[in-house]
């Protein structure tokens, strides 16, 4: 029998949804499993922290985390754009499967809901007595939906419900929840983080699952001119000032405020690591740091100049490796070892059923199957580590693209939509920048992965590449 | 410091042969780092094609090479880097596209980790003739261990600063890291190929426990060519400071000081060239390329596949990117009258079709239809594939279709060719199918098994930087051993006691 399932149950059922009370529901919450802190920036790209390679950043509170805990080098988002990717990351299913396969806009604010019938990782924490929190852009269900954060398995909700509404910075308000708070031109990061803070404060005696899904540095470039943007001032050549477009407001000097807006991120992070610490938690919280998928150029930001030396090609929307490879740290004191690098292939859709085996819980645990797969024996160092037969991401912008990664061959197929796609074959470990096509030389191959591409794209009336 | 590598030895902590564990190691040596001054400016017409350390101070040579300009006229080189020790010095070596005499080079350093850049004092060298400067710095015994950077100025009038915009010229930021290593007798030595996939260096010396060679020794290091690539490839000779300094393929030196030796391999790639007539016995192969500028159009090849897709529904078609299996090789077969028939390598069909304008795909069979070539007249140098020698008719790729056909028009650009003569290599008759060992290897956790051997084979296990890791000698089918293994990423040769050779790379499984 399964207690943890009867628990959620009992909470369902005593908590409806849109109360979103469950914060005080301390009859569940314990202290005995970790607290679980993943934190999703936006549209950062793998050489944008100092150790992923960036050298004119600062970033010393993330590379204190990397000397700390453990560094994934093949962590993949599970596709290049924000929804599908935190869609796919919530359902544990990859893009072929799940519903929410695309950026897909409800005016007048937010995005098409997820399946409400779906299971969410804040309803496995849930069901595990946990309390959930989502800070920073939701971007998966409109309001009035019922794909709303609070519907979909947390607690506590802060933040951006739409992610048009979190191209600003300064909104006019965001969401306590389901109700608005009007911001009085407030830093929409630092309210939230301030949220966030609070969320770790109020449970510290409990088991919580914060899931922080900061916006930076997702355009615009924005923010409080202060001492971090300070620190970079005058430091770079700013041959091109960005004006507002109606979207993204005004950067005279865009390097300048996209490197101290991941400066402004990597603070956030150490006071949180900070914040654990203080409060004598950091030992049974497992905090991780990713992307939601690559470098973003938008608002004046010019990727090509952080990334000079290009160590992987592409940027967001591309399925190239620079457009899904993102940063991944996990930090565990106790736990992880401490200066660890992984080469492990791994993508979004893993942290449920890493998640379902952090909690003791199994496959079993809700009705719709995973794609993915546990990653927790390489963070712990025990256990047997299973590995992907494939990874598998579907994108439905600019012609349509898939990408299938097995082993060191990656086949990626594009201007679907054209009917006349094309295919590219690379041999990953040997040409991680992906410059030399091998599709002509290993047609057996390209065969084998485009038969991988096609079973695993499901049909979908919303996101099918125009067919 | 945490972090910091407080001893030489603990290079092997930093340096991994996965370039991305590299990064992760480097990359957060230091918590907090200096955010440097970028010049601003506009790039010049030089810049620098490699870069290298060598000398007593260097713990892991840099090994920086670039073939074209970068589009900046800043650049930050930190995917190649260089450890040296504090407290001694070492020579950064700089090859530039162009002669550096009469050049201003002025090199920076920031050895206390300050943010300030201060003039190096290097003592410069000036090698006109293989555009190469040396320049030898000393790292001080009070440099900050971590992260620094010694920026190059490259511009024709002196800036007035490290920081100064730069005019007409390219400012170079070389990440170094200083460690805080003890002096040592004995030397890194690295070898590394031009280009990987043309061959492989190793040292077949076995190092000292440090991964090292003492000063006084003889090491002996090997250059092996990849006899399965495409292309036939020549082993030009052993770099060290842009010059060719050995051209044996095994060269035994004295060891004096820590040097990165560069192996230059070079492939016959396929060349552009007026076309001749061959016989099957001495064949001479070429791909054809349509003459077409257009994006979609350009750089198609003549090529006959029996799979066909949706892409190329006919066997006989035009088709990107070519490579040098049989599908796109042809030669010209001499039938009398200045007419050739064009033969299809892998299946001996040749090209036939009817004289027909646009609309009937040309085949390939064993009879073939006889064509007349001849330069077409256009200023880009192609040529004209004439059906039976009649002006009218010339042989074409049709867009969308990627058939041959006959057009009428075009002369030029669209029914023009380009001949590219093929050298193949002797023993690849089959590149797909040759360059993949006869056998099976893995490594795991160190171990390295190998099945399926089909002779006596000599193995030898190097890392990308070339340092022998293990060398064995099979006797069975069979064969299983532990090597001395820092690495999980490494290069196999394999020698047959027949003479055949195969280069392989693992991961190891474990890892």
């Amino acid at each position: 029998m399964n207690t943890n399932k009867l628990l959620y149950l009992s909470g369902g059922l005593a908590f409806s949804a849109t109360m979103c009370p469950a914060q005080d529901n301390a009859t569940v919450a314990t202290t005995e499993r970790p607290n679980v802190i993943y934190l999703l920036c936006d549209d950062m790209g793998y050489s944008d922290l100092e150790a992923y390679g960036q050298q004119m950043i600062s970033t010393p509170n993330l590379n204190r985390l990397a000397q700390n805990g453990m560094s994934f080098t093949q962590f993949y988002a599970s596709t290049a754009v924000s929804a599908p990717s935190r869609a796919s990351l919530m359902t544990g299913q990859h893009t072929g499967h799940t519903k929410i396969r695309g950026n897909k806009e409800i005016q007048p604010e937010g995005q098409e809901p997820l399946d409400p019938n779906v299971e969410t990782i804040g309803h496995l924490f849930q069901q595990s007595g946990y309390v959930t929190g989502c800070f920073g852009k939701w971007g998966m269900g409109y309001p009035g939906s019922g794909g709303e954060a609070n519907d979909m398995g947390f607690d506590v909700f802060y933040g951006y419900n739409c992610q048009r509404k979190a191209h600003s910075y300064y909104p006019e308000y965001l969401w306590d929840n389901k109700t608005k708070v009007n911001q009085n031109g407030a830093y929409s990061q630092d309210i939230i983080h301030q949220q966030a803070m609070q969320f770790i404060e109020d449970n510290k005696d409990k088991a919580f699952f914060g899931y922080f899904t900061y916006t930076i540095p997702h355009a615009e470039l924005c923010q409080p001119q202060d001492s971090i943007v300070d620190m970079y001032r005058g430091k770079f050549h700013e041959p091109k000032a960005w004006y507002d477009d109606g979207d993204y407001g005004t950067a005279l000097n865009p390097r300048t405020q996209f490197a101290a807006m991941i400066t402004r991120l990597d603070t956030y992070v150490g006071q949180i690591i900070a914040e654990l610490e203080r409060l004598g938690i950091a030992e049974k919280t497992l905090f991780i740091f990713t992307s939601d998928n690559g470098p973003h150029q938008e608002g004046g930001a010019d990727p090509n100049f952080f990334n000079t030396e290009a160590r992987l090609r592409g940027l967001k929307r591309a399925l190239y490796e620079g457009g899904m490879r993102v940063p991944y740290i996990a930090y565990w004191p106790g736990t992880i070892e401490a200066g660890a690098v992984s080469h492990l292939q791994a993508a979004g859709w893993d942290m449920m059923p890493t998640f379902v085996e952090l909690l003791g819980e199994d496959a079993t645990w809700r009705d719709e199957a995973m794609d993915g797969i546990s990653i927790l024996p390489t963070l712990t160092g025990k256990g047997h580590q299973e590995e992907h037969d494939f990874l598998y991401w579907e994108f439905h912008e600019e012609g349509g693209r898939q990408a299938v990664r097995a082993g060191d061959w990656k086949l990626i197929r594009q201007n679907i939509q054209s009917g006349n796609p094309t295919l590219e074959l690379y041999n990953i470990a040997d040409d991680p920048h992906e410059d030399r096509d091998l599709a002509a030389s290993y047609p057996d191959k390209v065969a084998e992965l485009q038969e991988i591409m096609d079973r695993e794209h499901t049909h979908s009336d919303m996101f099918n590449f125009g067919r | 410091m945490p972090g910091v590598a407080q001893s030489s030895d603990d290079i092997g902590s930093y340096i991994s042969e996965n370039p991305f564990e590299t990064m992760i190691r480097l990359g957060r040596l230091n918590t907090k780092n200096i955010i440097y001054q970028m010049p601003g400016g506009n790039a010049g017409n030089f810049f620098i094609t490699a870069a290298t350390t060598t000398g007593d101070g260097v713990l892991y040579p840099l090994n920086y090479s670039r073939d074209s300009s970068p589009s900046r006229h800043f650049v930050i080189v930190s995917k190649e880097t260089s450890l040296v020790n504090r407290d001694n010095t070492f020579t950064l070596c700089i090859t530039q596209n162009t002669d550096p005499t009469g050049q201003s080079i002025a090199l920076y350093t920031d050895w206390d980790r300050n943010g300030e850049f201060e003039p190096a004092n290097a003592r410069t060298e000036v090698d006109a003739q293989n555009k190469t400067t040396r320049h030898t710095l000393s790292v001080p015994a009070t440099a900050e261990p971590g992260k620094t950077r010694v920026r190059v100025r490259l511009e024709q009038t002196a800036g007035t600063s490290a920081d100064a915009s730069v005019s007409g010229g390219i400012v170079y930021d070389f990440v170094i890291f200083v460690m805080d290593g003890e002096p040592r007798n004995d030397c890194f030595i690295s070898v590394s190929a031009n280009n990987t996939q043309l061959g492989t260096a190793s040292i077949t010396t076995p190092p000292n426990e440090a991964g090292r060679y003492d000063k006084g020794t003889n090491v002996t290091v090997k250059a092996t060519v990849n006899t399965h690539y495409e292309y036939a490839v020549t082993f030009n000779g052993w770099q060290q400071n842009g010059q060719i300094i050995s051209t044996a393929s095994e060269y035994t030196f004295n060891v004096t000081e820590s040097v990165n030796l560069i192996a230059i391999f070079e492939a016959e790639t396929p060349q552009m060239a007026e076309p001749e007539t061959s016989t099957a016995d001495n064949p001479i192969w070429y791909q054809i390329m349509n003459a077409h500028t257009d994006e979609n159009r350009k750089e198609r090849y003549i090529a006959y596949d029996t799979n066909t897709n949706t892409t190329y529904s006919t066997s006989l078609r035009v088709e990107k990117p070519a490579d040098t299996t049989d599908k796109f090789l042809w030669r010209l077969e001499d039938t009398g009258n200045n007419r050739v028939q064009i033969v299809n390598k892998g299946s001996g069909l040749r090209i036939h079709g009817q004289q027909i304008l646009e609309t009937a795909a040309f085949e390939a069979t064993t009879t073939g239809s006889d064509f007349a070539i001849a330069p077409s007249g256009h200023t880009n140098g192609s040529y004209s594939i004439k059906y039976n020698g009649n002006d009218g008719y010339l042989l074409n790729a049709q867009d969308g279709t990627w058939k041959l056909v006959l057009y009428n028009a075009g002369i030029g650009t669209g029914s023009g060719w380009y001949f590219y003569k093929v050298k193949l290599n002797e023993q690849t008759t089959d590149y797909n199918k040759s360059e993949k060992p006869v056998f099976k290897a893995s490594l795991n956790n160190g171990v390295l098994k190998i099945t399926g051997l089909d002779d006596n084979y000599k193995i030898t296990v190097v890392n990308l930087t070339g340092q022998l890791l293990g060398m064995f000698h099979t006797t069975d089918t069979y064969f299983e051993d532990s090597i001395k293994y820092p690495e999980n990423f490494v290069i196999l040769v394999a020698e047959s006691a027949k003479g055949r050779q195969y280069i392989t790379k693992l991961y190891d499984t474990q890892i």
